[in-house]
């Protein structure tokens, strides 16, 4: 009943935002492995300097605004110009301050490394 | 119970009335729906006109210049390729959203296009097609005389 509330208070950044213009989600692929996690996101029409990638305790939002310039009058729109963003919560053990990230041909690459103590680590098992 | 003809075409008149209101109802969700969803039709494409150009704008994100095959023929206009996943083999996947496989829309143009002057462009992601309006679609001023 009030997981509503339960949503609001775990995602404070999630909130409705208030914003003009037309807001997409971008499309998202989140992989794993023992190093780091790496997020891809499709957001073509944004310009690097228009990009801002924001980590907050435990909340990382990723925000473009699409800087492409249309000429003419429009016959057929399946996109608009406008600004993507999208909030994600971290989990715990991801190293923030070694965040990195890449921009290519309109797809964002973060890698988000774990933190030494979360890494897996062989434990050799000595003969007694 | 019916004072005559007339009002039973009257009841009928306003069932009919009824029923076109709830098909075009249907109509007007499948259509909505159909626009909405866009699974069917990747990359999402744009078209813009001017008095010279007819431009399309195609959201191709995380693909090459010479992953993309642009083809006009008989006035359709063909856009393909296919999205390379340059992935080492360590990671596990935990979310799967982009589209990667291979793609390919056609479109019917409604103008004649000059052929020699197609000009394409690939920036962040968006790939823009500028295609040249022929000569004869160019909107001509007629002069009327009197006779």
């Amino acid at each position: 009943m009030n997981s509503e509330k339960d949503l609001k208070k775990q995602h404070p950044q999630s909130a409705e935002v208030l914003k003009s213009g037309a807001t997409t989600t971008p499309d998202v692929d989140i992989f794993v492995n023992d190093e780091e996690i790496l997020l891809v996101a499709d957001m073509p029409g944004v310009e690097k300097k228009n990009l801002s990638i924001h980590v907050e305790d435990d909340t990382l939002t990723l925000e473009g605004v699409i800087s492409a310039q249309f000429e003419g009058t429009a016959q057929r729109e399946e996109f608009h110009a406008g600004v993507y963003r999208r909030v994600f919560t971290l989990p715990k053990g991801l190293d923030a301050e070694k965040t990195r990230a890449e921009f290519k041909r309109g797809v964002l690459y973060l890698h988000l490394p774990k933190s030494t103590a979360v890494k897996p680590c062989r434990i050799e098992v000595k003969a007694g | 119970m019916f004072r005559n003809t007339e009002d039973i075409d009257k009841i009928f008149g306003t069932m009919g009335f009824f029923k076109n209101q709830m098909n075009r109802l249907f109509d007007d969700f499948e259509n909505e729906r159909r626009s909405f969803t866009t699974a069917g039709s990747w990359p999402r494409t744009n078209f813009y006109e001017d008095e010279k150009y007819l431009t399309v704008y195609c959201m191709l994100p995380g693909i090459a210049e010479n992953e993309i095959n642009i083809k006009l023929h008989n006035n359709l206009l063909t856009i393909k390729g296919e999205r390379q996943v340059d992935m080492d083999g360590s990671y596990t996947v935990l979310r799967k959203e982009r589209n990667v496989k291979s793609f390919s829309r056609s479109f019917s143009l409604p103008i004649e296009i000059d052929v020699e002057k197609v000009s394409a462009t690939l920036k962040n992601g968006i790939l823009t097609v500028k295609l040249s309006k022929a000569k004869n679609e160019k909107p001509k001023k007629i002069s009327v005389q009197a006779v």
